[in-house]
């Protein structure tokens, strides 16, 4: 809780501006292993996404085998993997698609 | 058994004797890998090769080996002590059963999963749907602790809904953000 975030709109504009700059990204990826209440719970609790967008995230790695659930600069989204692995959710970052 | 009640707003943990010595001998197991994984990180930091570990702490960067490599060496050492506190956690709170700090309830919440992605890990446990291999007492053993901890970790969260009150804060830096850094955007 200690850092701040960027406005929502403000940051997709920039990002939207150039392929160069487009912003890294939080994948999770499903496993077998994690609760579906669980891997809610933590983009609930971690990220701070309303209940119901922390299930539809849920849903989307469990259906289609990922979802993205961060973007940003490289340093906060590496961050943000790296704390899901803390949670032992199976995430990774990389610099999305242009 | 092992269950969380909700006590006034608190989380309390009671555990029988018996169960509390079977879980504290697999928070010993679990650190015992991470030994394992600190032996691996000397002196470049490569990926580590048991399964278990490789799942436990996954290639952060996948697209690309010389960041990933920088991000290991960054992260890793403090990814191990987290994981090894929790465990630590868990024991401490096994042998003096009762109220749970936050911190402890994070502490369990993460160990349990990381504990059963090692299970899962023994038992080959790779996609949704797979029961695993238990062809032996002590894999059919390993299977039943599998699932007992996944019923275990869903009493807890459903302790935690039931509380309904702000989560439990992550410990120190990286720190959970006030809200998502930017809109997520549907997987492909």
């Amino acid at each position: 809780m200690a850092f701040s975030v960027p406005a929502l709109d403000e940051d997709t504009r920039v990002d939207a501006r150039s392929s160069l700059d487009r912003p890294w990204r939080t994948i999770v990826w499903n496993d077998p292993v994690n609760l579906m209440q669980y891997v809610t719970h933590v983009f609930r609790t971690y990220f701070g996404y309303p209940q119901a967008e922390a299930e539809r995230l849920m849903l989307l790695v469990h259906h289609e085998g990922r979802a993205v659930v961060a973007s940003g600069p490289r340093e906060e989204v590496e961050r943000h993997t790296e704390a899901m692995h803390e949670y032992g959710l199976w995430a990774t970052a990389d610099k999305g698609e242009a | 058994m092992i269950r969380f009640d909700l006590v006034d707003a608190r989380i309390m943990l009671v555990a029988d004797p018996a169960d509390a010595e079977a879980l504290t001998q697999l928070t010993a197991q679990f650190r015992e890998l991470l030994v394992e994984r600190d032996a691996a990180s000397e002196p470049v930091t490569p990926a580590p090769q048991d399964p278990a570990l490789v799942r436990l702490f996954p290639d952060p960067v996948p697209d690309d080996p010389v960041e990933s490599a920088e991000v290991r060496e960054l992260t890793r050492p403090a990814l191990t002590d987290h994981k090894r506190a929790n465990a630590e956690r868990v024991a401490a709170s096994l042998a003096d059963p009762g109220a749970l700090t936050p911190r402890d309830e994070l502490a369990w919440l993460q160990w349990l999963t990381d504990i059963r992605i090692m299970l899962a890990s023994r038992l080959g446990i790779v996609i949704d749907g797979d029961e695993g291999a238990a062809d032996t007492p002590s894999e059919q053993a390993m299977q039943w602790t599998y699932h007992a901890l996944g019923s275990l970790q869903a009493d807890l969260l459903q302790v935690l809904e039931e509380r309904g009150d702000a989560p439990p804060e992550s410990p120190g830096p990286p720190g959970p953000p006030e809200q998502p850094s930017a809109p997520p955007a549907d997987s492909a």
